[in-house]
């Protein structure tokens, strides 16, 4: 355990060093460590996938990895925040000399929430759509990236957050599979107004 | 009182939904909910440049890592807001699509007299306009109910 702690640190230390060094990496970095842009862009593609399709048939499978995107989500952060009350771990710039390249949270670092979302929303759209999936996995990976970057979290918070957000998705997809009869009739009422 | 940093993340959201609606209904057919229905390529390309462009105006006008104790908002908060500004861009498109495509969303093929049912869902935007969807739904309601069955 003291040697993966040994080489989370050198890891954080070491990616945080290149705070400073390039404008251009920076500023895509503050980009990307961002609370607003991952999240933003993942619910758009769910958002597009509810009107995708073409065919009722289609339509309805994509309709569905939305609503089980949306439910993936609340897993996820409710694994986090069920971790949370087990364990609690500093943020790196708390024991470590970093070059804090975000503003300072205070809850705990491990598991990294913004991991387990990322991951939970990929993992979902990823089922049914292995392009969209794919490009989403990319983005979360590099949100993980940036966080840990910006000297946020550790490398293994955003391993954990992500192992997370892969079982929330499961999770919602198994619950959304068992109670299939609550959103068919949910969509029925929905596509009688066109909505769906 | 809504922040600007609130503000200008609506705007981002509001503009970046209606782009991509646009992307879906061209790429899946859905011309009754088009801005440009005679212009499907035109329009995937315009929406997806106009989505990285807002993207890129977001994070270059102004400081964006704020705290959710500070200007930032904070996880329900903020998807608080997205589900508006999404749900508001998706009406508007209703709405102004309703308005453009209104003489070409007449000739859906449902005719009311016939007794059937207008066809439901997204799907038939195909063929039609929202507005001619939903007074189509009406139209039917009204005669297949009691009432209106005579007697």
């Amino acid at each position: 355990m003291n040697q993966l702690a040994q080489i989370d640190e050198a890891l954080v230390l070491w990616l945080n060093a290149f705070v400073g060094r390039s404008a251009l990496l920076d500023s895509v970095m503050e980009a990307l460590v961002s609370d607003y842009l991952v999240p933003v862009l993942s619910s758009l593609v769910l958002l597009g996938l509810w009107f995708s399709g073409t065919s009722d048939a289609e339509r309805y499978r994509n309709q569905l990895v939305t609503l089980t995107g949306g439910i993936a989500v609340g897993f996820a952060n409710a694994l986090v925040t069920m971790a949370n009350l087990l364990t609690f771990r500093n943020r790196p710039f708390v024991d470590l000399d970093i070059n804090l390249y975000f503003y300072a949270p205070t809850d705990s670092s491990f598991p990294a929430n913004p991991a387990s979302v990322g991951f939970a929303i990929a993992t979902v759209v990823w089922v049914r759509h292995r392009r969209f999936g794919a490009a989403l996995y990319v983005l979360a990976s590099l949100w993980g990236l940036a966080r840990v970057y910006a000297g946020v979290h550790y490398p293994t918070d955003i391993f954990a957050g992500a192992i997370v957000g892969v079982i929330a998705a499961l999770l919602a997809a198994a619950l959304v599979q068992r109670l299939a009869f609550i959103p068919r009739h949910v969509f029925k009422a929905f596509r009688a107004v066109y909505i769906a | 009182m809504l922040s600007a940093f609130l503000i200008d993340y609506i705007a981002w959201v509001f503009v970046s939904t209606l782009c991509v609606i646009q992307l879906a209904a061209a790429r899946s057919g859905l011309w009754g909910i088009l801005y440009a229905r005679r212009w499907p390529r035109a329009t995937m390309g315009v929406s997806t440049l106009v989505i990285p462009a807002v993207v890129l105006w977001y994070f270059m006008t102004g400081e964006r890592n704020q705290p959710d104790t500070g200007l930032g908002l904070d996880a329900n908060i903020q998807a608080f807001w997205f589900a508006v500004s999404a749900a508001a861009a998706a009406n508007v498109t209703l709405v102004v699509t309703s308005v453009i495509n209104h003489r070409w969303g007449k000739h859906h093929g449902w005719d009311c007299r016939s007794g059937e049912a207008p066809p439901s869902g997204i799907t038939w935007l195909s063929r039609t306009t929202f507005f001619h969807a939903i007074r189509a739904r009406i139209a039917h309601s009204r005669r297949s109910s009691p009432k209106s069955s005579g007697g």
